[in-house]
């Protein structure tokens, strides 16, 4: 019975979808769910249709490079606007599968800064990379305040955890290894450079007791003393101290990433995806609260007007933190992601 | 297995095979439904990832096969899997035995139930589950106070990221797949058989060895090869609890499709474990029905 | 049996229990704990996040959506599976190895690869975000459990006593209903079970084709990647209680019924 039901309801449901094409004012906007939606949703969504009138489809994704490609493939754009991280946005841009962006019509007075007027995305979100560690198990009246610390293994012993990616690991390697910040990449470029990236993890390879996977967990192996040293997002530090867990971050030498909001080639709504993004993220009060409750805000120097002096001193755009960070270039990775990653798996065998 | 059908039921095979008239439509008809749903759900969606290994945009191509063959480190990965899944097969085995046993001699209320809390763990997500042995596990976890509080040892042992955890944690998923495939085996063996062998004088123990445990073997072999390919297909626990060297293939193929993007080397990687998986499958088969069976072609 | 090999193999049987309950009994005192990572032993008491599962409306349709589709698919896997199992053990035997070898090879496929499989077939079909789809897939990880759960309890059932039926005047359904059927009751369940919780706790796939309605597992997958949200262990705890209770609830029915028939 159940199954006639639901094949019956498989075919309205064809029917169904056919037919939501052609259903007005709507914006299909495809995020991470969890925590994220929520906030999205009370911060940007309710007010939005409240104002507009356009209904706003929050769906849940994951994997969004390759539900991108299989969009582009099939055909069939599901979503008006998604999220596209640094690293994904190039790959994005090379492939064609963005619509390119008139920023007259997103900012026709030209108030966003000109990093923020990207091709074909809206700069959404800046997050950072940055170590975090445990203030009790320092050695007395010592702090760490570089990654040369944290390759420092005298000095500060203790397990420590890294992300299991090349990516930013051989940057802060090599701003371990003194390169100064401004020639990162020209260094990573060469061969000798990557090489000598590779040599300087040789040096902490043993005292990494785990490569950290997810968001989630370097937060939770810094809260269960299972290390003392960790690189996380900037966002989730402040959710530890408030559980009174002693740690703290260090923005110098951290990795700023920028976010962007972007609209698929071809997407059916895209002069209403214009409509939420002026509404949104390119709105500064809006973007404002936004990054009140998640400490990932966008590029705008406006935004953090509206923020709380002390707040405003903790987001990763404050210009005091933007000096202390090197801008981690996505298009580089973006050329030779694949090969690294093979020898990333090989190095982590050896 | 055919011959451990004829020793349950006690027909002749020349007899079961004298009725084999009835091939055809009706077989036809009874797998149909299955059929079309699994074509329609999983062959034809599947072959379209695993065309792409051979197949790209400029037409047929070797390059990707090639790459995960030539590559000594994906070799290496797959061994790493091969190793950790036989272990926890093992350990599922020699632990998931002697409980569906036990579960087997119960009468059927009191079967019932306990079978109830075996089937309770499911109700948690293995993401949930793994996150909650990372907690058991730490340093600062209870196993380690128990550990300390005992005076074994004075300092944390490292628990977390090592095969071990690895393997705990997917016996602890992977274990009522077991129990419950057995149990099922064990529950149609008819109680006679044993008792007739008791009652000819055979000791409880060589009763178990030469009628019970034969029997039992169609039921401990699904058990085995279920748990794994169940075990050969992982990727969450050894991400969240295994070191570097606990890397499992499932992982490397998530990358590839995820953040590479690169659909023809993932799907070839996905062919070398689908080809280890089905080398396995035989190989289990053969070691475990020896193991359990060897003993039974003696029985009179 | 002896009675001292029988009480090794209880002790032996409640420490297995106590294994596999152990990662239950952790999670179930931290969906109190006020802390919003997980610290053990866990600090304060709160009923925020139990709350938070059983009124927020995210998590609420998310457990109605996995149990919906867990059990439709659940069916769909045993009904099917049945079928093809009675037709793999008496009727196909020549075809068995290779009919076989497709229907259990949902099992072996790395979940990513299905999913995306999955997502590219749906995208062309307009399929995305349909519940009957999700179902459809989720039935066809379950039906190798069937398959082979089955089809090892039709492995020990006795053929003669069918075809006694059938001698004496019964049709073949019958005679299957009748005679084979309440002996693969054991097998149908631990089936169904399988099928039901593969389903309930599948993310792969429905990550891929499902978004706008999200699962119980691309919740706490969504929750789980940004940061870890205690309303995951909240859910864990919920749904135990949940199956305990209703497993009281059951015995206790069925008691009297039995008591004054």
């Amino acid at each position: 019975m159940k199954t006639i039901k639901y094949l019956i309801a498989a075919a309205a449901g064809v029917v169904g979808l056919t037919a939501a094409s052609a259903r007005a004012q709507e914006v299909v906007v495809a995020g991470a769910g969890g925590v994220l939606a929520q906030v999205t949703k009370d911060v940007f969504e309710t007010p939005f249709t409240a104002k507009t009138g356009i209904k706003v489809r929050a769906v849940a994704a994951d994997n969004y490079l390759a539900r991108m490609k299989a969009m582009q493939q099939t055909g069939n754009i599901e979503w008006d606007l998604t999220e596209a991280t640094p690293e994904t946005y190039p790959v994005m841009v090379k492939n064609g599968w963005l619509e390119p962006l008139d920023w007259s019509k997103l900012d026709p007075k030209n108030e966003q800064p000109a990093s923020a007027r990207a091709t074909h995305g809206v700069a959404s979100a800046v997050y950072s990379t940055v170590l975090a560690f445990r203030t009790d198990k320092l050695p007395a009246g010592k702090t760490m305040a570089s990654w040369a610390d944290f390759w420092d293994v005298k000095t500060f012993p203790g397990p420590r955890s890294l992300q299991d990616t090349p990516v930013r690991n051989l940057e802060f390697a090599l701003l371990a290894d003194g390169v100064p910040p401004g020639d990162l990449y020209k260094v990573l470029a060469t061969a000798d450079g990557v090489d000598r990236a590779f040599r300087k993890l040789d040096a902490i390879k043993p005292h990494v007791t785990t490569w950290w996977k997810g968001a989630a967990q370097p937060i939770q192996l810094l809260a269960s003393g299972e290390v003392n040293y960790a690189t996380t997002f900037n966002g989730r530090v402040s959710a530890l101290q408030a559980d009174k867990v002693p740690v703290e971050m260090m923005w110098n030498g951290g990795s700023l990433n920028v976010q962007y909001v972007v609209i698929p080639k071809g997407a059916k709504n895209v002069a209403n995806a214009y409509e939420y993004l002026k509404a949104t993220y390119l709105d500064p009060e809006r973007d404002a609260e936004f990054t009140k409750k998640i400490k990932y805000p966008n590029l705008d120097p406006r935004t953090l007007k509206h923020l709380p002096e002390d707040l405003g001193r903790a987001m990763p755009t404050h210009p005091d933190n933007v000096k202390a960070q090197f801008t981690f270039d996505g298009g580089f990775w973006s050329e030779r992601l694949e090969a690294m990653q093979e020898r990333w798996a090989k190095w982590l065998l050896q | 297995m055919a011959q451990d059908d004829e020793a349950g039921t006690g027909v002749p095979a020349s007899r079961r095979r004298g009725n084999r008239r009835s091939v055809g439509q009706p077989g036809l008809l009874l797998v149909a439904p299955a059929l079309v749903l699994i074509v329609l759900f999983f062959v034809v969606p599947a072959a379209q990832v695993f065309v792409t290994a051979v197949w790209g945009g400029d037409g047929f191509t070797l390059t990707h096969l090639h790459r995960a063959v030539a590559e000594p480190v994906y070799g290496r990965v797959l061994w790493r899997t091969v190793e950790i899944s036989l272990i926890a097969t093992l350990a599922c085995l020699l632990v998931g035995y002697p409980v569906a046993y036990y579960l087997a001699q119960q009468p059927e209320r009191t079967r019932q139930r306990l079978l109830f809390l075996v089937l309770v763990p499911f109700w948690m997500s293995i993401l949930v589950r793994s996150f909650a042995w990372m907690a058991v596990l730490g340093r600062q976890g209870p196993v380690n106070g128990f550990l300390q509080w005992t005076g074994l040892t004075d300092a944390p042992v490292q628990l977390l990221f090592t095969t071990g955890a690895v393997a705990l944690a997917m016996v602890q998923i992977l274990l009522p797949f077991m129990i419950l495939t057995c149990l099922n085996v064990m529950l149609a063996i008819d109680p006679n058989l044993t008792r007739a062998a008791r009652a000819h004088g055979a000791t409880p123990l060589t009763a178990f060895l030469r009628v019970f445990l034969p029997l039992s073997a169609p039921g401990v072999m699904a058990g085995a090869v279920l748990v794994l390919i169940l075990a050969m297909g992982f990727f969450v626990t050894p991400l969240l609890l295994g070191g570097p060297r606990n890397q499992m293939l499932g992982n490397l193929i998530v990358t590839q499709i995820g953040d590479t993007v690169n659909w023809g080397f993932a799907a070839a990687l996905a062919l070398l474990l689908l080809l280890a998986t089905l080398v396995l499958i035989p190989l289990t088969r053969l070691v475990v029905g020896r193991g359990a069976g060897s003993t039974g072609r003696v029985a009179p | 049996m002896n009675a001292a090999p029988s009480r090794t193999l209880s002790v032996a049987f409640w420490l297995v229990i106590a294994f596999l309950f152990f990662p239950v009994l952790v999670v179930l005192p931290l969906a109190v704990g006020e802390t919003e990572t997980i610290l053990f032993p866990p600090r304060g008491f709160t009923l925020r996040w139990l709350h938070a599962f059983v009124t927020e409306e995210r998590w609420v349709q998310a457990t109605l959506l996995s149990a919906r589709v867990a059990l439709a698919a659940a069916v769909l896997a045993t009904g099917t599976g049945l079928l093809a199992a009675v037709a793999l053990a008496r009727h196909l035997r020549r075809a068995r190895g290779w009919l076989e070898g497709i229907m259990v090879a949902p099992l072996i496929v790395p979940g990513i690869v299905f999913g995306l499989g999955a997502y590219i077939l749906f995208a062309r079909l307009r399929l995305i975000e349909s519940e009957a789809g999700l179902v459809a897939l989720h039935a066809v990880l379950g039906l190798p459990y069937a398959l082979l759960i089955i089809g090892a309890g039709l492995a020990q059932t006795d053929e003669t006593l069918e075809r006694a039926a059938r001698i004496c005047g019964a049709g073949p359904i019958r005679a299957f209903t009748a005679v084979t059927l309440p002996a693969l009751k054991g097998p149908l369940v631990a089936a169904f079970l399988f099928a039901f919780f593969v389903s309930f706790d599948e993310l792969a796939a429905s990550l891929f084709v499902m978004g706008a309605k999200s699962t119980l597992p691309m919740l706490i997958w969504a929750d789980l990647r940004l940061q870890f949200n205690p309303v995951v262990n909240a859910a864990a705890a919920v749904l135990i209680i949940l199956s305990v209770a209703g497993l009281t609830l059951a015995e206790f029915l069925r008691r009297p019924a039995r008591a004054n028939p």
